[in-house]
C-alpha cells in the first residue's frame, strides 16, 4: 500500500508540474476570433431554427408544459425530485414540437412552389414572358386568393411572386427581385427556381424545355423531402411513445386505481405495493430523478437523432463565407 | 494510513516536480518549432510531449490520412497562406498524429489517476487501474481518426444534397450558350458548400494550367468522392469528344437526384436504427425503476 501511496505522490508531483508549466509555458493552441460569441443566446438560436416563436413565449410556454409534465410525474410515481428532469423536459418538447411546425409549413411551401413552377410552365407555353409567368402564379397560385383580382394571401406562394414582380414593375432587375425572397425563405429549392427564372429571361422564347425540366425537378426533390420529413414524423412519435410511455402507463395505473378507491382510507397503491411509500423516501425520490433524467435525456436525444439529415436546407458556406456574412 | 509515508509521499511528490522543472524549464531547452499548419486545436499541457511522441511515428497511413484530410477540407496545404476550414481540430498529419498522442495521455493519465484513487477508496484490486487507464487511453487515440470520418462523411453528404441542387442549375447555364467553364464560373460566384469549393480549385486549376484534363486529375485527386469523379470525368469526356454537354448535364442531374434521395432514404433508416437501442434501453431501465424499485425496497425492508 505504502509504494502505492508514493506511486500515486509521484503523479501528484507531475500534475503539479503539469499545471505549473501549462500556466508559464506559451500556449500551442490557436488563436482565432471569436466570431460566434456574439450570436449566443435562445433568441438566435431560435431564429437559426427557424422557429416561429420569441424567446419570451418559448420560456414560458417551455415551462408551463414542463410543469404539467413534472406533475404528471409526481402524481405517477409520487415522488417529488421526479418532477424535476420533467421540468427541463419540457422545453425539448416544446422545441421538437416547433420543428414538425416549422417542417410542415416548409413542407406545404415546397409543395406549392412545384405547383407555381408548374404554373410558370404552362404560361411560357403561352406567352413566354417572364411577367406572364410571375403574374400567372400571383393570380391563380397557391395562395393567390378567392379571385385573381384579390391579394394574395400573407406568407404563401403568390405573395412571395407578388412581392418579385412588384419590384420589377419598380425598375429592379430580375435579380435584385428575387434576392430579398430568396434571403427571407433561405431555401434551395426557392433558390432553383430563382436561377431557372433568371436563365429563362436570359434564354427567352426557347427556355420552356428547361423550364420543364426544372418543374420537373422541383417536383421530385419536393416528394423526396416529403418522404424524409414523413419519415422523421414517424421515429418521433416511436419516440415519444417509448420515452414517455412508461410514465404514460404508470400514470393511468394510478389515476385508475384512485378512481376505483375514491373515498377509501387506503392510498392508491393496490397495484403498486408500497411504491408510494417508496418513492417518498430519499432513496425513492434519488431513483425517481433517475427515472425521470434518463427519461428526458434519451427524448431529447432521440428526437435529435430522429431529425439528422433529413431537414431540407441551404448547405452550410464553405466557399465565399465572409461574402456570405455580408 | 501512515503520517510518514504520507509526508514521505509529499516529499517525493515535490521532488519529482522539481527533476522535472529542472530538465524541462531550467536551463531552457530550445523550444520545439510548430508551423501554424501542423498544430491542433485543444492542445494544453503535454502537447510539446505529444508532438515530440508523435514525431517519430511510423508513417504508413499518412497517405490515407492527408486524403481524408483533404476529402473533409481540413487540409493546410504547404504554402498555403490560411487553413480552408479554420474551425478544423488540425490540418496535418503531424497535428492529428499529435493529437492521437495527446489525447491517448491524457485519457490515459487521467484514468489512471482517477481509477487509482477509485481503487484505494473502494478496496477494488489495483490492477484495474492501468486496465482502465488502457482502454481510455486506446479511446483517446481513436478520437481524432472518429471526427475525421465523420466530417469527411458529413461533407460528402453536403455534396451530395448541394449537386442535386447545383447541376440543374449549371445545366440552365449552359443552355444559354455558356461553355462548361463560364458555367462553371457563374456558380462559383456565388457562396456554396464544398461542391462550389472543389470547382473553385478546379478552375483555379485551369486557368493555370488551361488544361480541363489537369484540373479534373488535381480536383479528383484531391477529394476521391465517387459522385464528384463521375461528374467530373462525364463533363472531361464530353468535352474531348466535342459532344454537346447540355444533354450530359441534364443526366448527371438526374442521377444526382436519385442519389440524394438515397441518401434520405439510407439517413432516416440510419437514424431510425441508432435511436432503436436508447429508446428501448431508456424504457426498460425507467420502468424497472419505477416497478421494481418500490419492490426490492419492500424486500430489503423485510429482511
Amino acid at each position: 500500500m505504502q509504494t502505492y501511496i508514493l506511486g500515486l505522490a509521484l503523479l501528484g508531483g507531475l500534475g503539479v508540474f503539469g499545471t505549473f508549466y501549462g500556466l508559464t509555458a506559451p500556449p500551442l493552441r490557436l488563436r482565432r476570433a471569436q466570431t460566434d460569441a456574439l450570436e449566443a443566446g435562445l433568441q438566435v438560436r431560435l431564429q437559426r431554427a427557424q422557429l416561429p416563436i420569441t424567446a419570451t413565449q418559448f420560456l414560458l410556454r417551455g415551462g408551463l408544459i414542463g410543469a404539467a409534465m413534472a406533475a404528471a410525474a409526481y402524481i405517477a410515481s409520487g415522488s417529488i425530485a421526479a418532477g424535476i428532469p420533467f421540468l427541463i423536459g419540457g422545453y425539448a418538447a416544446l422545441w421538437a414540437h416547433l420543428e414538425d411546425q416549422r417542417n410542415r409549413e416548409l413542407t406545404r411551401y415546397h409543395r406549392n412552389l412545384a405547383t407555381a413552377m408548374n404554373l410558370i410552365v404552362n404560361a411560357w407555353r403561352i406567352i413566354p414572358t417572364l411577367s406572364g409567368a410571375l403574374e400567372a402564379v400571383v393570380r391563380y397560385g397557391p395562395g393567390s386568393g378567392d379571385s385573381p383580382d384579390d391579394e394574395p394571401q400573407e406568407n404563401s406562394v403568390a405573395a412571395d411572386f407578388n412581392q418579385i414582380l412588384r419590384a420589377l414593375r419598380t425598375g429592379a432587375s430580375l435579380r435584385s427581385a428575387l434576392q430579398p425572397v430568396a434571403d427571407r425563405r433561405q431555401s434551395p429549392i426557392f433558390d432553383g427556381l430563382a436561377i431557372a427564372l433568371l436563365t429563362a429571361e436570359e434564354q427567352g422564347a426557347t427556355a420552356g424545355e428547361m423550364l420543364e425540366r426544372q418543374a420537373q425537378l422541383t417536383r421530385q426533390q419536393v416528394q423526396a423531402f416529403d418522404r424524409a420529413l414523413n419519415r422523421q414524423r414517424t421515429a418521433r412519435s416511436e419516440v415519444r411513445n417509448g420515452t414517455l410511455g412508461p410514465w404514460a402507463i404508470l400514470l393511468f395505473v394510478r389515476l385508475t386505481s384512485s378512481l376505483t378507491l375514491m373515498g377509501g382510507p387506503m392510498p392508491a397503491d393496490t397495484m403498486i405495493p408500497d411504491s408510494r411509500m417508496f418513492f417518498a423516501t430519499p432513496v425513492g425520490n434519488l431513483v425517481g430523478f433517475v427515472a425521470g433524467a434518463i427519461t428526458i435525456g434519451m427524448y431529447t436525444l432521440s428526437m435529435r437523432i430522429a431529425a439528422r439529415g433529413l431537414r431540407l436546407e441551404r448547405v452550410p458556406t464553405e466557399h465565399g463565407r465572409e461574402e456570405a456574412k455580408a | 494510513m501512515n503520517p510518514t509515508v504520507l509526508i514521505l509521499a509529499l516529499l517525493g511528490g515535490a521532488g519529482v516536480f522539481l527533476a522535472f522543472g529542472g530538465i524541462a524549464l531550467w536551463p531552457r531547452k530550445p523550444r520545439l518549432q510548430i508551423a501554424q499548419r501542423d498544430r491542433f486545436r485543444g492542445g494544453g499541457v503535454g502537447s510539446s510531449l505529444a508532438y515530440r511522441l508523435a514525431s517519430g511515428r511510423d508513417t504508413k497511413v499518412a497517405g490515407a490520412i492527408e486524403r481524408q484530410l483533404q476529402a473533409a477540407n481540413w487540409y493546410w496545404g504547404p504554402g498555403e497562406t490560411q487553413a480552408p476550414d479554420p474551425s478544423a481540430p488540425y490540418h496535418t498529419v503531424a497535428g492529428y498524429q499529435a493529437a492521437c498522442t495527446y489525447q491517448a495521455l491524457t485519457l490515459g493519465a487521467g484514468g489512471l489517476v482517477g481509477a487509482s484513487i477509485l481503487a484505494t477508496v473502494t478496496g477494488l484490486p489495483i490492477w484495474m487501474a492501468p486496465l482502465l487507464a488502457g482502454l481510455l487511453a486506446y479511446v483517446g487515440y481513436l478520437t481524432p481518426k472518429d471526427q475525421l470520418t465523420a466530417a469527411v462523411r458529413r461533407r460528402h453528404q453536403r455534396m451530395t444534397l448541394e449537386m442535386a441542387f447545383r447541376l440543374p442549375e449549371l445545366a440552365a447555364t449552359v443552355a444559354t450558350g455558356r461553355s462548361i467553364i463560364q458555367a462553371l464560373r457563374e456558380l462559383t460566384r456565388r457562396p456554396g458548400g464544398p461542391l462550389a469549393t472543389e470547382m473553385v480549385r478546379l478552375l483555379r486549376t485551369y486557368d493555370l494550367t488551361q488544361s480541363l484534363e489537369a484540373a479534373t486529375h488535381v480536383t479528383v485527386q484531391h477529394n476521391r468522392f465517387e459522385p464528384l469523379t463521375e461528374m467530373l470525368r462525364q463533363i472531361l469526356f464530353v468535352e474531348q469528344q466535342g459532344g454537346s454537354i447540355g444533354p450530359a448535364l441534364n443526366v448527371l442531374a438526374t442521377a444526382a437526384q436519385e442519389r440524394l434521395q438515397q441518401q434520405l432514404e439510407a439517413q432516416g433508416d440510419a437514424n431510425k436504427r441508432d435511436m432503436g437501442l436508447p429508446v428501448v434501453g431508456a424504457s426498460v431501465l425507467v420502468m424497472l425503476l419505477l416497478i421494481a424499485g418500490p419492490m426490492i425496497w419492500v424486500i430489503m425492508q423485510a429482511l
